[in-house]
């Protein structure tokens, strides 16, 4: 749960905070770490965390039906997992498994939107930097449907 | 004949035939063939392959500029001469010219970091200069290599990949667009591999694949500080004749037959961003 230590939340989507927003940040984040085959969240739950992974491999995936479970992205180091506690209805929209032990800070989406609504300096910096993390993988994701390699 | 009276001669079929042929992936096959006498090449270059009754068409070469025993070129059958080398069989006739074109900057490589990016197919020529890294790995510094498929049934050179990930000389990162739940490694584009490689401010890129996935390797490069003339692309036109005659590969003001296919980035942009070419 919460440790307030600032000193070890070193991540790079934290990277340029001041002291009062990393010590927000802090007060409501906690290191933790997840084996393999472990899921950090499920289609449809409730989203209230997010991840901010400093090792291992997470996948994004969904079980498709008859088509089988899809990967469709992995992520890794200096990677984030999860922007859905953002926007309502606040549901996970992938699984995420563990397929490499990950090492993350996780974030209490719960608090985070509480602090942001509260101080909108605070929540202007956190939405840019997860705006940048969302679009991020918006490329990734129109890239793939290029098929690219095609 | 050796190559310098190959090149003397650039029209000049060679007769020769089919060593060995393995099926890649399934539309992908690599066949080794008996290389003209004193048959030599740089990492790049291609060959124009004339299956006798059907018709011509260049590859590049995919194999170790070191040997001499054979010439390895690397097949996607798309296409009515493509499915006919497809289809030879070892011992099988085929004709060979070249070698062709202008090739991976490997002299301009020595002594500086080297980072390879591969799309799919586009892994193919680079084999040859990461062959010609590994035979000479002192000459060069750090070599990262980052290569992507559509699937991990689509990957090329499945054992030999697997034999580079596991060198402690180079560092090798694989990844595929989607996969399923038994896939343990990377899924995503190639461009996602790209923060993780490690270069100095002068190192060399190469980056061969579709011009879209070049496109956006490049752009990517040159976000984390590559200049644009170190970036060398690799470009795809259908080449006839080989020696800047016939027009067929005109790109631009460029025959790519003769001008490339290997050019640098702050060329190629330009081209790449005209819609009509």
């Amino acid at each position: 749960m919460p440790t307030g230590d600032i000193e070890r939340i070193d991540h790079p989507l934290l990277e340029g905070l001041s002291d009062t927003h990393m010590e927000m940040i802090a007060s409501c984040a906690w290191g933790d770490r997840f084996e393999t085959g472990e899921y950090l969240f499920r289609v449809g739950e409730s989203a209230t965390r997010a991840y901010l992974i400093s090792a291992g491999r997470l996948a994004l995936e969904l079980d498709g039906g008859g088509r089988g479970v899809v990967q469709i992205a992995t992520l890794r180091e200096s990677d984030v997992a999860g922007f859905s506690w953002i926007f309502p209805p606040h549901r996970w929209k992938w699984d995420g498994r563990v397929v490499e032990p990950v090492e993350a800070i996780v974030l209490d989406g719960e608090a985070l939107r509480t602090m942001k609504a509260a101080d909108h300096d605070f929540g202007y910096e956190l939405l840019l930097r997860f705006s940048a993390v969302i679009g991020s993988r918006l490329q990734a994701a129109r890239m793939q449907l290029m098929d690219v390699y095609a | 004949m050796t190559t310098a009276q190959l090149r003397s001669e650039p029209m000049l079929t060679t007769p020769t035939r089919v060593l060995a042929r393995t099926q890649e992936t399934a539309d992908t096959f690599t066949i080794e063939v008996e290389p003209p006498p004193g048959f030599s090449f740089r990492p790049g270059e291609f060959t124009m392959l004339y299956v006798y009754g059907v018709g011509e068409v260049p590859i590049s070469i995919s194999g170790d500029p070191d040997r001499t025993d054979t010439l390895t070129l690397t097949i996607r059958a798309v296409g009515k001469v493509t499915e006919a080398v497809g289809r030879l069989q070892p011992g099988d006739p085929l004709g060979v010219r070249g070698p062709y074109g202008v090739g991976w900057p490997m002299e301009a490589a020595r002594g500086r970091d080297v980072v390879i990016v591969g799309g799919g197919i586009g892994l193919a020529p680079l084999r040859s200069a990461i062959y010609e890294i590994l035979n000479h790995r002192a000459d060069y510094g750090l070599v990262s290599i980052a290569v992507g498929f559509r699937r991990p049934e689509e990957i090329l050179y499945v054992d030999q990949v697997h034999e580079w990930r596991q060198r402690f000389d180079i560092d090798l990162e694989l990844t595929v667009d989607t996969a399923g739940d038994t896939w343990r490694g990377p899924v995503g584009v190639v461009t996602r591999l790209i923060p993780m490689l490690d270069f100095s401010d002068t190192a060399v890129a190469m980056v061969c694949g579709p011009e879209i996935m070049m496109m956006f390797t490049a752009r990517a490069l040159r976000d984390r500080g590559f200049a644009p003339d170190n970036i060398h692309v690799s470009l795809e036109r259908n080449m006839k004749c080989g020696i800047g005659l016939c027009g067929h590969c005109q790109y631009g003001q460029h025959f790519v037959c003769m001008a490339g296919p290997v050019k640098p980035f702050s060329q190629a942009e330009r081209l790449f961003g005209i819609r009509e070419l």
